[in-house]
């Protein structure tokens, strides 16, 4: 029935607006149809990272854009890369103020690191099932796949009016992913990884419906949103190398989301002055039937789950208010308190698992780990949820025309069901200073200090080191972030320069194991100038540099309870800290230049760099040095190095009224280096169980990035 | 000589059209205090801008149908003010007669966006914008849209873009909005470029499918009342809900992931193991050394004399185990570690 009254919907937008079309005067169609070839030669052992969202294969390659203009409807049609890949469609039009409408369909196959040339030792990639024989160190006799998905968007979107201040609307899509993309796995505790061709049947379906009011002084709205999701395959069965058993992996479950919202706002109130305000209500919901076992022979059975199915529920409710006001011409002000809340009504699972089973850890919290609390053996996730405040208060001051000054005060109040912190406070100033006393500068200076503090507890008592630990999302921090952006108009005409520099230092000033302190320093540069009519050039460069400290402790023992980290350290047992450092810069060059009136050219240069790196350090503690092997220690040069040069030149020759020609040429040139990949190998040989049940299978993915690409095209463009 | 009287002689016929314009309708008393119809005005300006005019007349501002647009409010004079024929009878220039003109440095971003808004106010999508920090921050509408511009392929609405293109061959042509945004946001354009990135630059995601750059009640503008939301509004597989959740996932994606590019895989702010181990890194495997002689070429360690990579360095890192991280439905402490 439903898919029946949506086909009747999108007929009637077909027929009503040519014939509404027709019965206007003066209607007029302009557009263009270009029609063209590409030619692609990439030199690449893998070329999925030069095709990551776009389909390069050579070929034909289309474009049509036509567009109707009349006195009361209008229609734009749009369409490119027909029968690729990347195929992109797009239709909308409407009666001014009357009604519009929208329909599209956005595609796009997302090629992930080892494309069509990633291999793996399963057969029945695409299923829900990989059988395969193991050991197997022969990768002549592994099974090729495409290592990619496709996602295709189809929707479209109906909205009235009638030049009345009432409107409702409809919006609907179907989202689809089809293809294989590749999980893993481990086989069995430090026992060999595998990667997992796993195969990609989503769909998710939305629906939404939207009505309301709007006029001059305010507006309301009310809108339901449906949302859909479904995966045709929510059980992954694969050959365990391990066990030489069929194992188990759960994939995404499908799931149902129903949300309402209503939206609204008043303006012109008292003070010149507008409130806005927001409340949501949603509901997730998914039915899982839960797993008694992983193994097909039932080794790792009796689970024991207190309930056979899964019933997610989760409701997350929301409220906004925003009120804005400008008691006097050169202040403005903003108040506003934003409530979150999460309500987790599933079901609470409890597992019983077997003391053999290999499955309980033997600690005493259900909640920190599955624990032996008096031979209960109990498992029991905890059901997270959380309640959310946020207050706050800007205000701004324009002191003259060439001067203002902002403040502002943010306050959070979290409670959350959670192990390690169960509350936290944030405390957010913000000062602003905007200066443009020089007629070519203007320049915004900002400066932001947070302060959060979290109430804490040890997640599991029975492990002294979990006293120590504190999980940067939440551990107490105080952050310090400058900004500067300064736009610089010299009395040169057509010369722009900008400059932005960025500085954020957080401090965990309470943590002793965990990330203690990270800092970002940003500066970005760029200069232009030029005529849009004539000569246009950009020149950028942007360098960025991170550094994250942190600091662990490794300990034998498992886990290891006598070894706090102020105990005296011994080969095994220590403190180590880490320095991990990410330098990224780059330099852009873009020019477009009209020579003559028919021709135009542009053209852009990148080149781009990333270099990671991790130094290791064995700490002292009680004043006593542990002895570290320097290999243990041997620092990370090479923790996502990249290098990539993109060039890219076009031009178009109007060769008359009607026609014109365009070719192009463009250059890729990507380089990756990595400490986990470079000298890859398929088949990994374990490190604690020297066995070949224990072997490491991967499929390639991310292994071979490099490429090198020549791209040409010729496109012929009539316009009408 | 000759070539530059002609050129003055040409040069000088919009002049005359104007004269004879402004003439026709002052030839009384009782006409010069009649207002100059929409047509009129029309032809009043468009004797000197006539490319803006042009312009003007193709997008939905100058169709007569549009009830609510400016075409039924007085053509011009609905954006640049009943000064415009002022201006006009001045014999132009900028800012002569007291034109509203919105490359006026002088003039607040405020004023020049209320201009606008004289008509858009009664418009939903701008509900937020006294909230939104684009406003705040003294933008305004011209910033972004250009009022006399023509759309680019693709695209209804015509956007500043002021800079000439610097990217990586792109298969579409379309405009593409993220153009106009980091014009002023250089921190994403230099994040869209990185190695990992979503889509944007591609064409295939816009900056408007998570940002309402009209203003929100949300931070950072983001159209849903969460990041996490906003976020599995297209990762729907993401949603879960989860036997076993992961907290820090659940509250927001961005204690991991950042969604404007990335130098590591999947957008994470930090690469794997180093990241995971920021939070679990005392106690069992999360607080050992991953260091360099755990790569492919890997180093022993001694006393061993043979050496094997790391499975918890090489290719994803821990997730190499732990693939469920965004949350598990599988029973007891496979789920619980996210290993199923």
């Amino acid at each position: 029935m439903k898919p029946k009254l949506i086909s009747i919907l999108v007929a009637n937008i077909f027929l009503v607006s040519p014939l509404a079309f027709a019965a206007e005067g003066g209607f007029k169609w302009s557009g263009e149809a270009s029609l063209g070839l590409r030619a692609v030669d990439d030199k690449a052992r893998d070329s999925s990272k030069l095709n990551e969202y776009r389909d390069l294969d050579s070929g034909p390659i289309g474009i049509l854009d036509v567009r109707g203009r009349g006195d009361r409807y209008y229609v734009d049609g749009f369409g490119e890369n027909f029968g690729r890949d990347d195929q992109y469609l797009d239709l909308r039009g409407g009666q001014y103020g009357v009604f519009k409408y929208r329909l599209y369909d956005n595609e796009l196959r997302h090629n992930f690191g080892s494309g069509a040339g990633a291999i793996s030792p399963y057969s029945g990639i695409g299923s829900s099932v990989l059988t395969a024989t193991f050991p197997n160190a022969n990768t002549s006799t592994w099974s090729t796949f495409d290592n990619s998905y496709k996602r295709r968007d189809i929707g479209g979107m109906f909205e009235f009016s009638g030049n009345s201040p009432f409107y409702i609307r409809a919006d609907a899509n179907q989202v689809t992913f089809k293809g294989v993309r590749v999980i893993s796995s481990t086989q069995s505790s430090f026992n060999g990884i595998v990667d997992l061709p796993s195969p990609v049947d989503y769909k998710t379906q939305n629906f939404t419906l939207e009505g309301g009011y709007q006029a001059q002084h305010g507006h309301v709205s009310l809108s339901w949103l449906h949302s859909k999701f479904s995966n045709d395959n929510e059980l992954l069965r694969w050959t365990n190398g391990f066990f030489n058993l069929f194992d188990t992996t759960p994939l995404p479950p499908s799931n149902e989301l129903n949300r309402f919202a209503v939206n609204g706002h008043l303006s012109r109130l008292p003070l010149s002055s507008t409130l806005a305000g927001r409340v949501t209500y949603s509901k997730l919901t998914d039915d899982v039937s839960v797993l008694q076992t992983f193994l097909s022979n039932g080794v790792f059975a009796a689970t024991n789950p207190n309930s056979p199915v899964f019933h997610g529920e989760v409701l997350y409710k929301t409220a906004s208010l925003s009120w804005t006001a400008m008691p006097a011409r050169q202040v403005d002000t903003r108040a506003y308190w934003y409530y979150s809340r999460k309500d987790n009504n599933s079901t609470q699972m409890e597992f019983t698992p077997a003391v053999g089973s290999g499955l309980l850890l033997g600690t005493t919290n259900p909640q920190a780990n599955c624990a032996n609390v008096a031979g209960a053996n109990v498992c029991r996730p905890e059901l997270f949820n959380y309640r959310k405040n946020n207050l706050g208060v800007e205000a701004g001051y324009r002191i003259n025309r060439q001067n203002k000054v902002s403040a502002g005060f943010d306050y959070l109040d979290a409670e959350r069901e959670r192990i390690d912190f169960t509350e936290n406070k944030d405390r957010k100033y913000t000062a602003e200073w905007k200066n443009s006393s020089l007629d070519s500068l203007t320049g915004r200076l900002k400066y932001q200090y947070l302060e959060r503090r979290s109430t804490f507890h040890r997640s599991d008592p029975s492990n002294p080191i979990d006293a120590f630990v504190r999980r940067y999302d939440l551990a107490n921090v105080d952050q310090n972030l400058v900004k500067l952006v300064l736009d610089v108009s010299p009395p040169v005409r057509f010369l722009d320069l900008g400059f932005e520099a960025i500085y954020k230092k957080n401090d965990y000033k309470d943590t002793i194991l965990g990330r203690t302190e990270d800092e970002r320093q940003e500066y970005y540069a760029s200069v232009s100038y030029g005529d849009p009519k004539a000569f246009r050039v950009l020149l950028f460069g942007d360098i960025e540099f991170l550094k994250i400290d942190s600091r662990h402790r490794v300990g034998t023992g498992n886990p290891d309870p006598s070894a706090p980290p102020s105990g005296t350290p011994f080969s095994t047992t220590y403190n180590w800290d880490a320095k991990n450092k990410d330098k990224s810069w780059q330099v852009g060059l873009g020019a477009d230049w009209l020579p003559i009136a028919r021709l135009k050219l542009a053209g852009s240069l990148i080149y781009a760099r990333t270099e990671g790196t991790v130094d290791f350090a064995a700490l002292p503690s009680g004043g006593i040095a542990p002895v570290v092997s320097p290999i243990t220690l041997l620092p990370i040069g090479n923790f996502d190095n990249t290098r990539r040069t993109a060039l890219n030149l076009k031009g178009t020759y109007q060769y008359d009224r009607h026609w014109a020609f365009t070719g192009g040429y463009a250059y890729e040139r990507y380089r990756f280096s990595d400490i986990g990949y470079d000298g890859f190998t398929y088949v990994v040989p374990n490190a604690v169980v020297p066995n070949p049940a224990a072997n490491s299978y991967l499929s390639g993915q991310s292994a071979f990035q490099n490429y090198t690409a020549n791209i040409f095209y010729v496109l012929a463009t009539y316009k009408f | 000589m000759k070539g530059k009287s002609v050129l003055t002689a040409l040069a000088s016929i919009p002049a005359v059209i104007l004269a004879a314009v402004l003439a026709s309708h002052s030839g009384g008393a009782a006409a010069a205090e009649q207002p100059p119809s929409g047509q009129q005005v029309k032809e009043i300006c468009k004797a000197c801008h006539a490319p803006y005019v042009e312009n003007y007349l193709a997008t939905k501002h100058g169709q007569q149908g549009n009830l609510r647009g400016p075409s039924n409010r007085g053509e011009c004079l609905a954006c640049h003010g009943q000064n415009a024929l002022e201006h006009a009878k001045k014999g132009g220039g900028r800012g002569v007669g007291g034109i509203f003109g919105f490359n006026d440095p002088k003039v607040s971003a405020d004023v020049k966006s209320d201009t606008c808004r004289a008509c858009h106010l009664h418009d939903r999508h701008l509900a937020f914008w006294d909230s939104g920090k684009h406003r705040k921050n003294e933008v305004s509408c011209n910033n972004c849209h250009i009022l006399h511009g023509e759309a680019g392929p693709g695209s209804t609405i015509a956007l500043n873009k002021p800079n000439p293109s610097v990217t990586p061959y792109q298969t579409t042509v379309r405009q593409l909005q993220y153009e106009t945004c980091t014009a002023c946001h250089k921190q994403i354009r230099s994040q869209l470029l990185k190695p990992s990135h979503h889509p944007i630059i591609e064409g295939k995601l816009k900056c408007t499918d998570c940002h309402n750059p009209h203003g929100a009640l949300s931070p950072a503008m983001v159209n849903s009342e969460s990041i996490r939301e906003l976020c599995t509004s297209c990762h729907a597989d993401k949603r879960g809900p989860f036997i076993w959740e992961h907290p820090p996932v659940e509250e927001s994606c961005l204690n991991c992931h950042n969604p404007h590019g990335s130098n590591h895989n999947r957008l994470l702010v930090e690469k794997a193991p180093n990241l995971c181990q920021d939070c679990h890194d005392a106690s069992r495997h999360p607080g050992t050394i991953y260091g360099a002689s755990g790569g492919f070429n890997a180093i022993p360690v001694p006393p061993a004399t043979a050496a094997v990579p790391n499975t918890r360095l090489i290719a994803r890192g821990c997730v190499n185990c732990h693939y469920n991280i965004h949350g598990s439905n599988a029973p007891a402490v496979r789920g619980k570690v996210w290993h199923r």
